[in-house]
């Protein structure tokens, strides 16, 4: 007769070597993205596993939020515990340092968005006038069809992959330097209703130089703080892209982003240009 | 509920009270629905509640890069990993199991005729033996009988042995609440043929599953 202590024996060891055969748990973000539907195939199959051996990380994945909490339930919280709660939790927050905001991010260029088979079909063309072989044809229209197809199949696939990640919904901005916007020299106004800025700043009209070197000033009356800097060297395409958080600029005051071309180790400042948020957006 | 107002604050102070008047307005709505999913997990209520702190320190702190269009969800993410969190460092119903006190037993002479707990005689050093021994060959027949199962069924079996409701095991493995059922109904009929025997214990639906 099976006792219900073998049943837990059995599953103990079960669980043990489950676990020395899978290794570690996955990590949170690996769970995150499983719980999202974001992995497939045999990635997916290896957390399922990896799930079965850690069953308390599995209900935390997939357990449903419960959306409801009725009084009389075991874990209803009465109204004066749950302001208790709340002072507490605002204590901890006037005792927690202030949030710092995100800094600014030098966006790396895109890269060219082109067929890589296209080469190849232009080898087979290529062929084909020289020696007129209809079977060199066939053969080559037919391989680079299947290519194209399987180019076109993971382009597909990588789209999906980027689709799925999380994006940002930058305010594009073209920044023009100080002193070529016209009579009136005002900072450059940004605009409120965005959570972040991508920031353009093209390089083209400046001598070329082997690196560069952009920072960031804020600008408070007669004084002057450096928010950021970064060193890169000439973009492709001659566009600088800088993708900058609302946070990150106080509003009110003016931000100078300074361009400078980096030769032999000195600075050379190329241009400079002056934005600002307007008064009173947080 | 205490409310915040930003009149005759400096900029900076109005901008933080914004974010902790918005923080209070999410608190208000969902701190019950956390506590409860971290009780929900097994966790005792004072650590639900430490955890539900943690929580809205991280929406807190999150704030600034907050949309504010889909806040149950922004909460939920951040609720599981925090509970992720919680349970790899091992504070789940661990610390609300019941502690025994080795003075709070009773002393045992090393000769007793009676069991003090069952009242029925102690077994001898030879029936205790003879117990683990027939124990260790029943917990190996049962292992093989379930590493036998199909894998999908021996997934299923094992997620819902270790604690996991339907729906949670129909989440896991990405299955209709029908084929889950289908299959421990099959790994019930398997284990029986091979078991020869209705499968006592087979299924934990009040059980918590171990960190």
């Amino acid at each position: 007769m099976i006792k219900r202590t073998d049943w837990d024996a059995a599953d103990r060891e079960l669980l043990a070597e489950g676990r020395q055969r899978l290794g570690d748990a996955p990590t949170d973000d690996e769970l995150l993205a499983f719980s999202r539907g974001e992995l497939k195939g045999e990635e997916a199959s290896r957390i399922r596993e990896l799930l079965c051996c850690y069953p308390a990380l599995a209900r935390a994945v997939a357990m449903p939020f419960p959306e409801e909490i009725r009084p009389g339930d075991p874990d209803f919280l009465p109204d004066d515990v749950l302001e208790q709660d709340w002072a507490a939790l605002e204590a901890r927050l006037a005792a927690e340092p202030p949030v710092p905001a995100p800094a600014p991010t030098l966006v790396p260029p895109a890269p060219p968005q082109r067929l890589r088979w296209l080469d190849l079909s232009a080898l087979f063309a290529s062929a084909l006038f020289r020696w007129r072989l209809s079977t060199v044809a066939a053969l080559g229209l037919a391989g680079v069809l299947g290519l194209l197809v399987v180019q076109a199949r993971m382009d597909m696939e990588t789209l999906t992959r980027q689709l799925a990640e999380p994006r940002l919904h930058p305010e594009h901005h073209l920044l023009l330097p100080d002193g070529a916007r016209g009579a009136e020299e005002t900072p450059m106004p940004l605009p409120t209703d965005a959570e972040s800025f991508l920031l353009t700043l093209a390089v083209a009209d400046h001598p070329p130089y082997p690196e560069y070197h952009l920072r960031t000033v804020e600008v408070l009356g007669s004084a002057e703080t450096e928010t950021w800097s970064t060193s890169a060297p000439r973009p492709a395409g001659n566009v600088f892209e800088i993708w900058a958080p609302r946070a990150f600029l106080k509003s009110g005051a003016p931000h100078r982003l300074e361009l400078y071309g980096v030769r032999d180790g000195h600075r050379h400042l190329l241009a400079t240009y002056t934005i600002q948020l307007p008064a009173g957006v947080r | 509920m205490r409310t915040c107002s930003t009149e005759g604050l400096p900029e900076r102070s109005k901008s933080v009270a914004t974010t902790v008047s918005h923080l209070e307005h999410l608190f208000q709505r969902y701190s019950r629905n956390v506590v409860g999913f971290f009780v929900r997990l097994g966790f005792p209520l004072e650590e639900a509640r430490d955890l539900t702190q943690e929580v809205f320190v991280r929406v807190y702190k999150g704030m600034e890069s907050y949309r504010g269009e889909a806040e149950w969800s922004y909460l939920e993410t951040i609720a599981r990993r925090v509970a992720l969190n919680a349970i790899r460092e091992g504070k789940t119903q661990k610390r609300s199991r019941l502690e025994v006190s080795m003075d709070t037993l009773p002393y045992l002479p090393d000769s007793v005729a009676l069991d003090p707990w069952t009242g029925q005689s102690a077994p001898t050093q030879e029936d205790e033996l003879i117990e683990r021994e027939e124990s260790r060959r029943r917990t190996q027949r049962l292992k093989q009988a379930i590493e036998g199962l199909p894998p999908k069924t021996r997934m299923c079996f094992q997620l819902r042995r270790r604690g996991l409701s339907y729906r949670e095991i129909e989440t896991i493995l990405g299955i209709t609440m029908d084929a889950v059922k289908g299959r421990l109904n099959d790994a019930r009929n398997l284990l029986r043929a091979k078991l020869g025997e209705e499968p006592v214990g087979f299924d934990r639906p009040n059980g918590r599953p171990e960190v």
